[in-house]
């Protein structure tokens, strides 16, 4: 037994790592009616969830209704998932459908679109640094008026090739992932990605000099 | 000239700066209550309702709204239109033989005294229609000139209201 003095001066071991349990796990208690299993699952999944669509809205209030609809949906679908694809990847085809019909009910109207705040971190960024460095002649880029020529931008994409940027390029979703959860074929995805790429490089081609 | 490579990854870096867009502080502290607090009650999918959908509709696009409003107003116009017709249908107007006997329904001020008291108001009850088309005991005949009976059966005069004679 470690005396008092001993145990004293010894650096203090380092705190047990708290293991979170899995998806499977929060998912099989889930299905058994357990609301704070299904609260970690949504803790875990909402920000990506909520970004996905965010990026495909461009409206702050839509996507926040639309994340409440996917979970809500999701908690009354549990018992019908069978844990083939990941929780994660299952969430996401809930809020791509969801999004998808959603924008084609938006479709005969002017979408409104709304901005939210860049983080903090942004301007440590070494991209934005990069784009915004005294080597280019946008070092007096706005950060606003950057966001809203982006929007602006992908909201001229089909959905179906938005959908594939955002879940790529700014969620960082392989492409094998996309096809599942989108429902298609990885040369889909692919060739969705280079056409959308080319057009966004069309629309932005003075901020990519 | 920047070979393509080289715009794809500025393209791609740009669009980087996308993750950097958050909600408004405290958002998805809240979201996961408002999720459970809708689980719990029970709601199953808290879809936007359908109203605040069509307001959202009116805010953005006048325009769309108000066709709606005008398509609204003339469906109703429509139903009330048919509905005046299915009632003429079912009940057609009399014919000019019909038209010859009077039907009185109104209160009546009488101001020939023979038969029922001066100033009294009477009121002239239609037959019902077991009666109609049944020899009518009529009342006196000479009240306001017109002959006191509607499509056959009895009229009956009910005192409804009006001073007593003096």
């Amino acid at each position: 037994m470690a005396s008092p003095t001993v145990a004293a001066v010894t650096p203090a071991e380092p705190p047990t790592p708290h293991v979170e349990p899995e998806d499977a796990s929060l998912v099989l208690r889930s299905q058994g009616g357990d609301l704070a299993a299904f609260d970690l699952l949504i803790r875990r999944h909402q920000e990506r969830v909520y970004a996905t669509v965010y990026h495909m809205t461009a409206n702050h209030e839509d996507a926040a209704d639309i994340t409440q609809e996917t979970f809500i949906k999701a908690y009354n679908a549990l018992p019908g998932f069978k844990g083939e694809a990941g929780f994660f990847t299952w969430i996401y085809r809930i809020a791509v459908n969801r999004t998808l019909n959603f924008l084609k009910q938006r479709r005969n109207r002017t979408p409104h679109l709304s901005l939210n705040d860049i983080d903090f971190n942004a301007e440590h960024d070494p991209d934005l640094v990069a784009l915004t460095s005294e080597n280019t002649p946008r070092r007096d880029l706005n950060l606003t008026e950057l966001q809203e020529r982006l929007n602006t931008a992908l909201m001229k994409l089909s959905e179906s090739h938005r959908m594939v940027v955002v879940l790529h390029d700014i969620q960082g979703v392989p492409h094998e992932e996309i096809a599942r959860i989108m429902d298609c074929n990885t040369g889909t995805v692919r060739s969705r990605l280079f056409y959308a790429r080319q057009q966004l490089q069309g629309l932005l081609s003075d901020y990519l000099k | 000239m920047q070979p393509p490579d080289d715009a794809e990854q500025r393209l791609v870096r740009l669009l980087a700066l996308k993750r950097h867009e958050i909600p408004p502080p405290g958002f998805f502290d809240q979201l996961p209550v408002r999720i459970l607090v809708n689980l719990r009650a029970g709601t199953e999918v808290v879809e936007i309702p359908w109203w605040t959908r069509a307001w959202r509709v009116l805010i953005h696009e006048p325009m769309i709204g108000l066709s709606y409003a005008a398509l609204g107003v003339g469906a109703v116009l429509f139903g009330i239109s048919v509905l005046e017709t299915a009632i003429d249908v079912q009940n057609p107007p009399l014919s000019p033989t019909q038209g010859l006997f009077p039907t009185v329904t109104s209160d009546l001020v009488l101001s020939d005294p023979q038969g029922v008291q001066p100033g009294m108001i009477y009121r002239i009850v239609e037959p019902t229609p077991a009666t109609w088309f049944q020899p009518s005991l009529n009342p006196p005949s000479h009240t306001l000139g017109l002959t006191p009976f509607s499509r056959g059966g009895s009229v009956e005069w009910i005192q409804v209201g009006g001073t007593s004679p003096r």
